[in-house]
């Protein structure tokens, strides 16, 4: 079951604050990639149009959001629209790799061992209810198990 | 002073308990205006706040109405158990885990309005639905059962309250669920799961319960006791993304309905047969409960509590002498169960229960004063009328009604939980028989199957119900009595085998249309002036002066909108919708007298909420 989908509202704040970062941070990387090309790609020559580049395309969308909230929503939906799609690239890479690496080896394990809570064959019985364990102390009110 | 917190799941929710005393409670859905809203309960906390009149540092201490951890070791076993199937489900579930819900007090911390340096606390889920069930209530000791889709392992608890302390004795475990089962069949009727269970309650009675043996024989092995086992061959809410898989299609005759597509025979007969199912477990729980307990009272909470056919036929069976449900019985509920169990159990303070209850009717949302009124139809420039006189106002709308007008009233503080008690409710005349029709379709423009309430004098219950209980909350349904009911002609009986429920809802079948569902029950409201204040003198000036002491109650609200919280909220729904009048406390609203300009919105309004 899936919890309803809602999506992301621009607000003001939200949209000044990515412009702040952008405006900050596109010259920032502008810089990064400058020193990399540097030494790893060319050591010969300092290649500033990759900084200059950067700083535009911050100054452009940062600034641009800042001035005009209507510019800024559009950027504030693509930039969330680009995170979750790199966020999904991540979750469909990182994750199927993890359930069947790790999970499905234990859970066939656990399943041929019978210790798998979920393919256990019933037992009879004439209840299922269970014992509520109500031996623990009030310390565990402060834990999340 | 104590707040508790549900969120993450769905219908999030806030609420305020101070010396015992519960102080506000609001689900966020209706300040954010998205049904079912899971999202931390900004709006709801600040509102509590307000309504208290304190900061965050006034607390004492904040309590969360689940433990994550567990609910997460649940899940990891659950995909365990499964792999490699289940991977969809697990790339769906993960990242919001790994993200949110591992970091739960980091989470909280960081959406509350100011610093909070101590600990959070957390209760377990039952816990929390049982603590909201019997703390509130008027029993100085009671059983408790608990019900719902699942917590962190368990799906039905049983437990006993004695004044200040309740304790839970028995569960059953993930994944064999009634809460799991019926949202399954909710599912597979086409309905929305977590929303869609009343539609399919209020389908049953349409239909025969022709598939009740083989859901006993084939899905589920049920003991006396109640307890039982789900055959999971037949399920796939553990792996999928769905409730039910090919298997249970292929046991009921084809795939699932798709939603908002007709609603066949095969629909209004499995609705019928699950309801019969329910029923049966729950009565076979409530008798495993007293016998276990030995208590003469019964709690109830959890989502299952909310079935309130099942619930008027636990009273009718008289296993317990009283029966008292918490009226918000879902996870929202949780807010105030996590709250009242910390204050009572954990802080160990005195409990005195309130003769009725101490739910305060549930009226524990915002209220709107009129000068906060007139400045929003003064800033609106909205025609209206103001009665500075209670008697002349109810004379006014109480003519409204019978002249068959529905009216938008909105009154008082909001109510928490899923139900409108006449605070945010859409009221009309019970007698009238186009009532349900047009109030279906024109007004909430919902499925026309569906069943009104009737909010009722409690002293004339009896007269018109078959019911010997009071039923604040409308969580008991009740058979009309039989000197009320209409004997149905020939015509009128091949009718009711019509395959359009519409032709089936149109006849009448009492003195009370509106409010007579096809098997002659209604979902009761039983009004007093303690509980209901001025909704209660309007129905008895309705009494007083047009002989009649019901009224057609149903949520301020269209299909998919949350209930109305603010005056805006409640003008926008009632310039949307064919309401005849809209009345804001002491205001009155003539639909006839809006501007042009107003009803420019009424489709983005309407189409603005998802279908639920």
């Amino acid at each position: 079951m899936s919890t309803p989908k809602q999506l992301k509202v621009a607000n003001k704040d939200a949209v000044r604050g990515l412009g702040i970062k952008l405006l900050i941070g596109l010259p920032i990387s502008g810089l990064f990639w400058t020193i990399i090309f540097y030494f790893f790609v060319s050591n010969e020559s300092w290649n500033f149009k990759i900084l200059l580049f950067f700083s535009i395309f911050g100054i452009f969308l940062g600034g641009g959001s800042i001035i005009n909230f209507a510019f800024g929503s559009s950027v504030y939906q693509l930039w969330h629209k680009l995170i979750s799609l790199i966020d999904s690239i991540i979750v469909w890479l990182f994750l199927p790799f993890f359930y069947y690496l790790v999970f499905f080896p234990y859970s066939l394990a656990l399943r041929l061992t019978g210790k798998s809570k979920f393919n256990q064959k019933k037992i009879k019985t004439s209840s299922y209810w269970r014992e509520i364990d109500n031996s623990k102390n009030n310390k565990r009110y402060l834990q999340q198990f | 002073m104590i707040l508790g917190i549900s969120a993450y799941y769905h219908d999030s929710a806030a609420a305020l308990v101070a010396e015992g005393s519960i102080i506000a409670a609001a689900q966020e859905e209706r300040f954010t205006r998205i049904k079912h809203d899971y999202n931390f309960p900004v709006h709801a906390i600040n509102y509590c706040l307000r309504e208290a009149n304190i900061s965050l540092n006034d607390l004492d201490q904040i309590v969360f109405y689940e433990k994550p951890l567990l609910k997460f070791d649940r899940l990891l076993e659950t995909y365990i158990g499964f792999a490699p199937k289940g991977l969809k489900s697990f790339v769906h579930a993960m990242p919001q885990w790994l993200k949110q819900k591992l970091h739960l007090p980091r989470e909280i911390k960081k959406n509350l309005p100011d610093r909070w340096n101590k600990p959070i606390v957390f209760t377990s889920h039952h816990e929390s639905h049982a603590a909201s069930a019997f703390f509130p209530s008027p029993f100085e000791e009671a059983a408790i059962l608990t019900m719902d889709g699942v917590g962190e392992w368990d799906t039905a608890t049983v437990g006993v309250g004695e004044r200040n302390r309740i304790q839970l004795l028995k569960s059953m475990h993930f994944p064999d669920s009634l809460g799991l089962l019926y949202s399954a069949f909710t599912y597979f009727c086409g309905f929305r799961v977590n929303s869609g269970e009343y539609k399919l309650m209020g389908l049953a009675p349409y239909g025969n319960p022709v598939f009740k043996d083989l859901i006993l024989d084939t899905l589920i092995d049920l003991k006396e006791d109640g307890s039982f086992s789900l055959n999971l061959d037949y399920f796939n809410y553990c792996q999928g993304l769905t409730m039910t898989n090919d298997k249970f299609a292929n046991l009921f005759g084809g795939p699932p309905r798709k939603s908002e597509s007709v609603i066949t025979d095969r629909e209004i007969n499995l609705a019928s047969s699950i309801q019969a199912v329910t029923e049966e477990i729950v009565l076979r729980m409530a008798r495993f409960t007293r016998d276990l307990s030995q208590k003469e009272n019964l709690c109830i909470s959890g989502g299952v509590a909310l079935n309130c056919v099942a619930n008027g036929k636990l009273l009718n069976e008289k296993i317990f002498k009283n029966i008292w449900i918490q009226p918000a019985s879902g996870d929202a509920g949780g807010a105030l169960g996590c709250a009242l169990f910390t204050h009572y159990q954990l802080m160990e303070n005195n409990r005195i229960p309130s003769p009725h209850d101490s739910m305060e009717g549930s009226f524990l949302g915002p209220k709107f004063e009129n000068n906060e009124i007139r400045s929003f139809l003064d800033k609106n420039q909205i025609p209206n009328h103001f009665y500075s006189s209670e008697k002349e106002l109810l004379k006014i709308i109480c003519q409204f009604i019978s002249k068959g007008k529905i009216i938008g009233w909105f009154q008082g503080r909001m109510e928490f939980g899923p139900r409108a008690l006449g605070g945010r409710s859409i009221i009309g005349d019970a007698r009238n028989s186009e009532m349900q029709t047009k109030m279906n379709l024109s007004i909430k423009f919902r499925e026309s199957f569906r069943p009104f309430a009737p909010s009722i004098l409690e002293e004339e219950t009896s007269h018109f119900f078959d019911l010997d209980s009071p039923s604040p909350y409308m969580l008991l349904v009740a058979p009309i009595k039989n000197e009320i009911r209409r004997e149905l002609t020939n015509e009128e009986k091949k009718a009711m085998k019509d395959s359009n429920l519409l032709a089936r809802v149109k006849i009448d079948r009492s003195s009370i249309p509106a409010v007579t569902h096809v098997d002659y029950s209604a979902r009761v409201q039983s009004v007093t002036e303690e509980r209901n204040g001025r909704y209660y003198r309007l129905i008895r000036e309705f009494r007083n002066s047009f002989k009649s002491p019901i009224l057609v109650n149903t949520s301020f609200n269209v299909r998919g909108e949350p209930i109305v919280c603010t005056p805006q909220d409640a003008y926008r729904c009632f310039v949307s919708t064919d309401m005849d009048v809209l009345v804001l406390e002491n205001f009155v609203l003539l639909k006839t007298e809006q501007p042009d300009e107003s009803f420019k919105e009424k489709e983005k309004y309407i189409s603005s909420f998802d279908l639920d």
